[in-house]
């Protein structure tokens, strides 16, 4: 019996209960799988006390590192590096983060972003392997 | 009879349904913390414990960080730099305990690699200027001539000799420069510490490179590994019980020099840059032995890799090749699961 029969053979009641099922496997899925945007992000450096920032707040911090300023900027739910001291620019280019659980750093000067969400403690990965 | 095609459906409807949410579980106390430590940031993730007694293991992981971070360096006045002036001298001197475990293990890995796991050349990676944290320094790649010049006495591991309780050096250009080797070293001891305390859930995770004991709750940890090439995870793998997940990649340290960009890991065959690998993944228990291995199959690259894999007894190998390709062994590949399958995965022999 190949899939299209099965399918044909299919009643009102068959495709109601398909359907239904269907849809509520595919609203868990989002429910339970899908990457929760961070609402605010820990800004630390050696140089001063860590910072709590608001994702939902647009604004321009320059933080002091070990090499000196770094300068990150939160835009509408994200953050990113957009200067910093170091020569290869990895944390430049590592963008926009905006999803609970990111990290991203600038490891020559010392400062790290870690992302977070107020109303969740699970995240999609524990660890990220680089 | 639609009755009962009815309940077939529900029933096969309902185990897709099962399948495709096993994993999720309720939320469970979770500690984390990221600090910088031994040149790089370090996570440290612990799961489901009491919350003193989680402080108070953290606390003294963190000694247990800067304690061998002051003592390993190789370029800081330090124990390990008074070995490497010792040992240059070739005279009999009293060992160095907070040094031996170091000197010891890598002899054995160094051995098992065929010497591309090799620590002993300090003095090229110093030529290379990769020795400083910060490569800002570095303005292009040392002269051919001077790389020459270091391979032709190339210190090999087994160029310390003991002697009873003393040890000395016969090759008078051996410098000792652990690296990487020295962080997986160092996620061993703290991650041996935590237990130690009784913490049964955790995950220590050194610039990119990491050792997990137990699980996240009622699910294995979910790792992601990082794609060499693009922002993002190129795959995962789930761990539990105990193990350690190392990758080497030439993304991790380099800089630019004439539009040509050198990375940090040095074939001691050569005394370049190795060529043949974009980055390597490893899963092993001793996270120390999993580093050894990155750095060791990163320079044997497409060709040699399972060989010294075999030799060093290393059970799990994820390859990618320069040009792309993603070569595993076959458990390896059974663990690891693609963002995005690759255009050519080349399956080796089991390991």
């Amino acid at each position: 019996m190949t899939l299209q029969n099965i399918i044909s053979d299919f009643k009102l009641a068959d495709k109601a209960v398909f359907l239904f099922s269907l849809s509520l496997i595919i609203t868990s899925y989002f429910y339970f799988w899908q990457s929760t945007p961070a609402s605010y992000a820990i800004i630390k450096s050696p140089q001063q006390k860590s910072l709590q920032v608001s994702l939902n707040e647009n604004q321009l911090y320059n933080i002091q590192g070990a090499l000196g300023k770094s300068a990150i900027e939160v835009k509408q739910g994200k953050i990113r590096f957009i200067s910093s001291p170091c020569q290869n620019k990895f944390c430049i280019q590592h963008g926009w983060q905006q999803h609970h659980g990111n990290l991203t750093a600038c490891l020559p000067n010392r400062i790290s972003i870690q992302l977070a969400n107020l109303n969740q403690t699970e995240n999609y990965y524990d660890a990220i392997n680089f | 009879m639609m009755l009962h095609r009815l309940s077939r459906s529900i029933l096969f409807l309902l185990c897709i349904g099962m399948l495709s949410l096993t994993g999720c579980s309720k939320p469970v106390k979770e500690f984390h913390e990221t600090v910088f430590t031994m040149g790089t940031l370090v996570e440290v993730t612990i799961v489901g414990e009491d919350e003193a007694l989680t402080e108070q293991a953290y606390s003294a992981i963190l000694d247990d960080f800067n304690y061998m971070h002051n003592t390993w360096h190789p370029w800081q006045r330090n124990a390990l730099m008074r070995v490497n002036g010792l040992l240059k001298t070739g005279a009999t001197f009293s060992i160095a305990p907070s040094i031996m475990p170091l000197i010891k293990q890598s002899q054995i890995l160094s051995e098992q690699s065929q010497g591309l796991f090799n620590p002993a050349i300090g003095q090229l990676i110093k030529l290379w200027g990769f020795h400083q944290d910060n490569l800002e320094e570095i303005f292009g790649p040392p002269e051919d001539d001077e790389i020459k010049s270091l391979l032709k006495t190339l210190p090999k591991m087994n160029d310390i000799k003991f002697k009873n309780l003393s040890m000395f050096g016969t090759n008078e250009d051996l410098h000792l420069d652990f690296g990487g080797f020295a962080k997986g070293m160092a996620v061993d001891a703290t991650i041996e510490h935590l237990k130690e305390f009784g913490i049964q859930n955790a995950i220590i995770n050194a610039g990119g490179d990491l050792r997990a004991i137990g699980k996240h709750g009622e699910r294995p940890w979910r790792i992601g590994i990082r794609d060499p090439r693009n922002e993002g995870v190129f795959a995962s793998v789930e761990i539990s019980g105990d193990e350690s997940v190392f990758t080497s990649g030439d993304y991790e340290r380099f800089f630019t020099s004439d539009g040509t960009r050198y990375h940090h890991i040095i074939d001691p065959r050569t005394g370049y840059p190795a060529t043949q690998t974009r980055s390597v993944t490893i899963i092993h228990g001793e996270a120390a032995t999993a580093d050894a291995a990155a750095t060791a199959l990163f320079i044997a690259g497409p060709e040699q890799w399972h060989e010294i894999a075999q030799a060093m007894g290393i059970k799990y190998v994820m390859l990618i090749a320069s040009n792309g390709d993603v070569h595993m062994n076959p458990a390896m590949a059974k663990r690891i699961e693609f963002t995005n399958k690759p255009s050519s995965i080349k399956l080796s022999q089991p390991l």
